[in-house]
């Protein structure tokens, strides 16, 4: 089992251009980590959201939350380019996406080390909308998921009301969605382990949401846009650090 | 799925959204713009071609908050199209941008085309999306506010030529051929084509002259200093031109739309306080509702037009739109409660709008930041300190020409020339100067002098009157109780006419048909010589005709009914402690504070320079319940006393009328308030509907449950989406009652006597009984009121 955080996003420190972009759905929606607004091209048709990194940039995860591509058989497909500057020759980094709903999105490939990344994305009838896209280094946690653990899938969090009549019959149910809840949890993390990625993990997601794969290997359709609530900040415990983040997310 | 499917629906998933509909400038900074169209608001004028489609005009609220949007509705067409059509002729070859703001009311899709080239383009309104398209330069749907979209089609290089620009209803993305249903349509405003490569700013036209109008702003900084297109950072006001933006907000919940617009930021459930009518008391109360938002940084984007010329904003989403936009108070709120399905749907929402009263906030809460919008239901308006009926004018004797006034029998005056003329109909009027009431017949010639004066009326006295005396203008109301208050609301509060169905609406709820069947024959004429609050005046008023009035922010419509039973054909629904009434919520309450058994109306007024205390009325009448007062009952006298200016001696009867239908449901048994919740499956009942209730809380002498009738009179969604709050107050009629039976109406079946009659024919009619009070089969005489 390999679990992954996506929150590394060379979106936010590259230069991105679009192909086309409707009024009032401009481009940094796409990646500004809100789930409300979202970037579309003015048509259907297939458009290109392209990142410059400035340099050569390890890649090895993309990322999508908040689409409708399922409503417009969109595709989406993420290719990268080795020009020096400019791209050109571009190739695919993994293999075309064609959603058939509006799930989260989250998919390791094979690491590239180059300048420039995009996205062809097709829509046909009506432009697609993309809420939150993340393009970078993802980060694997040392041992995947310690038991016990409530998969975001099943980690429902929900109110459920119900109504029963003075005569004692049941005559409706209310149920209100509020996320899943679950908790990351790593026991034994070596030093050397937290000492290169904990800050700057932590810098991240006291601030901004992030993706999560929790078990890339058995279940690689089963990732969530999370946000962390609560923190148990890495604890030592001779010779190892254990930590815990308590999330809320979604996973569509 | 509509709303109405999916409160039956098991497992419904409640969700909530709230929009602001505040004030912006529809200019673009600095920029201006040209339309080529004629009459771009009124889609009635001939310029615009009607087929197989008509218009309706000024129905409803456009953008800009005024009642002048117009209903383009389709006919009953078979497998036809329904549009309507706008010729202009092109002088040149260039680009041009066809525009047009549209909100769905009955078809959700809309194509525009020019005839030409046929370049075109379909609109989904409800959703808010681009359809299919076809030979266009670009196109484009904004969001407004109030499900107002505004949507433009580009043609590049459209010919020399003369083009039809075509608005076509739709019954689904590209398709215009279809049957029409005779009802359905959309709203239209505000038409526009431009000569431009790119969409711009609206610019309203009436009867052009060749070959466009323009209007521009002015102001001219630098970039990052534009305004923010708001009334109190416009920097060109004389050019500001207020238009609606709507700011959408929805519930944190999980499963928000996705590509809808709404910024997830309420964090509890919308606490509503409902309106409550009240039949003993007069006017309703206030509903009012109040949204918690939770603020939020952001960027900008879709809110400043100019951000991108700006520095990054610090700040707060909620800190930043009231800093900008001060002058909140007054506009339109909506908030929508409903359930989340699989894929979005607005019609599984049900709306209420409401009067933004005030934004409270910010207040901190942990490390967070919160705002409370409050909203009141539209009766706000009636403010006796905002709105006085007759209004306060400012006219005085004019001292100049008329340096000691007028004589006790003058027959003319000048007012001053600093007055008001315009308050003083050319036509004649009534005034009050002094004590003294007089009627002038006309104004004119100079037009400040008043002739043809009629002295001492309404048992004042005549008298003289100094240079320098205020004169007032008086009001005199006529027609019906339901036409007066009518007159009052869209007239005097400016509340827009599509919020009152007057007519043309259901038989229950149609204040015209309500006044024609149950106050036929009134036509008062009562006058008010000074100005007096119009929440008092209102209130009065249906105190002395017994009408409950209150606003339904659901329906979006101020419901008026008299206390009466329904009509004979229509249903009545049953509640039962079985099927509808929520476990361990239910309970009943004796209202002994509210049970009277004596009513006296104060009317007709003696003298209008004095007060209005009883002695100053002509006509008392007493209606006594003496069975109730006697020592064997409920052995107490307790008056219910109404002193009103409504009712003057021709309305006798009508004094009569109320009171027997005041005392038959508040004297005779004690009145009795029977609260229950129900499941949202039931909440399609409203406030003001009579039901029947059969509960075990409410036993006969065996202690059998007795159905009972009731009138609700508070109803609160008080778990968002899932239950409802009810309070009901028990309902009697006086008297058996129906309408003259008219044979003609029902040919199958005439109704010569009484024993052939059907139960539903005797329900729905009244007949000529014997004298020995009681029909052959027991039934009880129909009595005439």
């Amino acid at each position: 089992m390999t679990s992954y955080i996506g929150y590394n996003n060379i979106l936010e420190t590259g230069t991105v251009t679009v192909t086309s972009e409707a009024t009032g759905y401009e481009k940094e929606n796409a990646f500004d980590w809100n789930s409300f607004d979202y970037w579309k091209a003015s048509a259907s048709g297939t458009v290109y959201l392209t990142v410059d990194a400035g340099a050569a940039t390890v890649v090895d995860y993309w990322a999508l939350a908040f689409h409708d591509l399922a409503d417009n058989s969109g595709t989406i497909k993420a290719q990268y380019s080795a020009g020096g500057s400019s791209p050109f020759s571009w190739s695919d980094l993994d293999t075309v996406q064609t959603p058939s709903d509006g799930k989260v999105i989250f998919r390791p490939v094979t690491q590239q080390n180059v300048r420039y990344y995009r996205f062809e994305i097709s829509s046909t009838g009506a432009a697609s909308a993309i809420g939150a896209l993340s393009i970078g280094q993802a980060l694997t946690l040392p041992y995947g998921m310690q038991s016990p653990f409530i998969t975001p899938t099943y980690a429902r969090n929900k109110k459920i009301l119900n109504s029963i009549t003075e005569g004692g019959q049941f005559v409706g149910r209310s149920v209100q969605n509020m996320g899943q809840k679950f908790t990351i949890a790593q026991k034994g993390c070596t030093e050397t382990w937290i000492e290169a990625n904990w800050e700057s993990l932590i810098d991240h997601i006291e601030i901004k949401p992030f993706f999560f794969l929790w078990d890339q290997e058995n279940h690689p359709t089963e990732a969530a846009y999370a946000w962390a609530n609560k923190f148990k900040y890495p604890t030592y415990n001779q010779p190892h650090y254990d930590f815990s983040i308590s999330c809320e997310g979604l996973l569509s | 799925m509509s709303y109405a499917d999916q409160i039956i629906t098991i497992g419904r998933v409640p969700f909530s959204t709230c929009e602001l509909c505040l004030d912006t400038c529809a200019l673009v900074y600095g920029t201006s713009a040209t339309n080529v169209f004629t009459q771009s608001e009124n889609f009635g004028h001939a310029d615009w071609v009607k087929i197989r489609a008509s218009i309706v005009n000024n129905t409803t609220l456009s953008p800009e908050g005024v009642s002048n949007a117009d209903f383009l509705k389709e006919d009953a067409t078979a497998s036809n199209s329904h549009f309507v059509s706008h010729s202009r002729t092109i002088p040149s070859v260039a680009d041009y941008v066809f525009s047009v703001y549209v909100k769905r009311n009955g078809r959700d899709h809309v194509r525009l085309l020019e005839n030409n080239g046929d370049a075109q383009a379909y609109f989904d309104l409800k959703n808010g999306k681009v359809g299919t398209t076809s030979g266009t330069g670009g196109y484009g749907i904004e969001y407004i506010a109030d499900d107002w979209y505004r949507i433009h089609v580009i043609f590049s290089s459209l010919a020399a030529a003369t083009i039809n620009f075509i608005v076509y209803l739709a019954d689904q993305d590209n398709s215009v051929t279809y049957t029409g249903d005779g009802v359905s349509g959309v709203y239209i405003w505000g038409a526009q084509l431009e000569q431009a490569s790119s969409l711009g700013h609206y610019v309203a036209t009436t009867a052009l002259t060749s070959p466009v109008t323009s209007k521009s702003c002015t102001a001219a900084a630098a970039a990052g200093s534009e305004c923010y297109n708001t009334r109190s950072t416009c920097q060109d006001t004389d050019n500001y031109k207020k238009i609606k933006k709507g700011y959408r907000f929805c519930s944190v919940d999980a499963g928000h739309p996705v590509d809808r617009g709404f910024i997830p930021c309420i964090v509890t459930d919308p606490k509503f306080t409902p309106t409550e009518i009240k039949p003993d008391a007069g006017l309703s109360t206030r509903s009012q509702v109040t949204v918690t938002v939770r603020d939020f940084p952001h960027h900008d984007r879709g809110v400043d037009p100019y951000f991108s010329t700006r520095a990054a904003p610090s700040g707060t989403f909620f800190g930043r739109l009231i800093a900008r936009n001060p002058y909140y108070i007054g506009r339109s709120m909506i908030t929508k409660t409903g359930y989340l399905t699989d894929t979005f749907d607005h019609d599984n929402f049900q709306s209420r709008l409401y009067i933004l009263k005030d934004i409270v906030g910010p207040r901190m809460q942990g490390n967070e930041i919160y705002y409370d919008f409050i909203g009141k239901d539209i009766l706000e308006l009636a403010n006796n300190l905002k709105t006085k009926i007759p209004a306060p004018t400012d006219a005085t004797i004019d001292e100049t020409t008329s340096p000691s006034g007028i004589t006790a029998v003058s027959t003319s005056l000048t007012l001053a020339s600093t007055s008001a003329l315009s308050d003083f109909p050319t036509g004649g009027g009534t005034i009050m100067i002094g004590d003294e009431v007089m009627t002038y017949a006309s104004r004119g010639s100079p037009e400040n002098v008043l002739t043809g004066l009629t002295r001492e009326l309404y048992g004042t006295t005549a008298d003289s009157h100094d240079g320098g005396d205020g004169v007032q203008v008086c009001k005199i109301f006529t027609g019906g109780p339901f036409d007066v208050l009518y007159e009052i609301l869209n007239t005097y509060l400016g509340i827009s006419a599509s919020y009152i169905p007057y007519s043309g609406g259901s038989p229950e709820m149609d204040w015209d048909t309500e006044q024609r069947l149950w106050y036929s024959g009134v036509n008062m004429s009562a006058l008010f010589v000074e100005p007096e609050g119009v929440k008092d005046l209102i209130s009065n008023l249906c105190e002395a005709f017994q009408i409950d009035l209150w606003w339904d922010e659901e329906d979006q419509q101020i419901k008026a009914k008299g206390n009466v039973p329904p009509l004979a054909n229509a249903s009545v629904t049953e509640l039962t402690d079985n099927g509808h009434l929520i476990k361990e919520k239910t309970s009943v309450q004796a209202m002994t504070d509210r049970r009277f058994s004596r009513m006296v109306l104060h009317f007709n007024k003696i003298d209008y320079s004095e007060d209005d205390k009883k002695s100053n009325f002509s006509r008392h009448h007493y209606e006594v319940d003496a069975t109730a007062e006697s020592s064997d009952a409920f052995d107490e006298i307790k008056t219910k006393e109404i002193k009103t200016l409504w009712l003057n001696a021709a309305e006798a009867s009508i004094a009569s009328q109320t009171a027997q239908r005041f005392l038959a449901r508040f004297g005779r048994t004690t009145p009795t308030k029977f609260m229950f919740e129900v499941d949202a499956k039931d909440s399609t009942i409203k406030t003001g509907d009579l039901i029947d209730i059969n509960s075990i809380h409410l036993q006969g002498l065996t202690g059998v449950p007795v159905s009972t009738r009731f009138q609700i009179t508070k109803r609160k969604e008080i778990k968002q989406g899932h239950s409802y709050q009810y309070e009901a107050l028990k309902f009697i009629f006086s008297t058996r009652n129906g309408f003259i039976a008219d044979n003609a109406l029902d040919t199958t079946s005439p109704m010569t006597v009484y024993d052939n009659a059907s139960s539903a024919q005797k329900d729905a009619n009244a007949f000529v009984g014997p004298n020995t009070g009681l029909f052959p089969d027991d039934g009880n005489l129909y009595v005439i009121i």
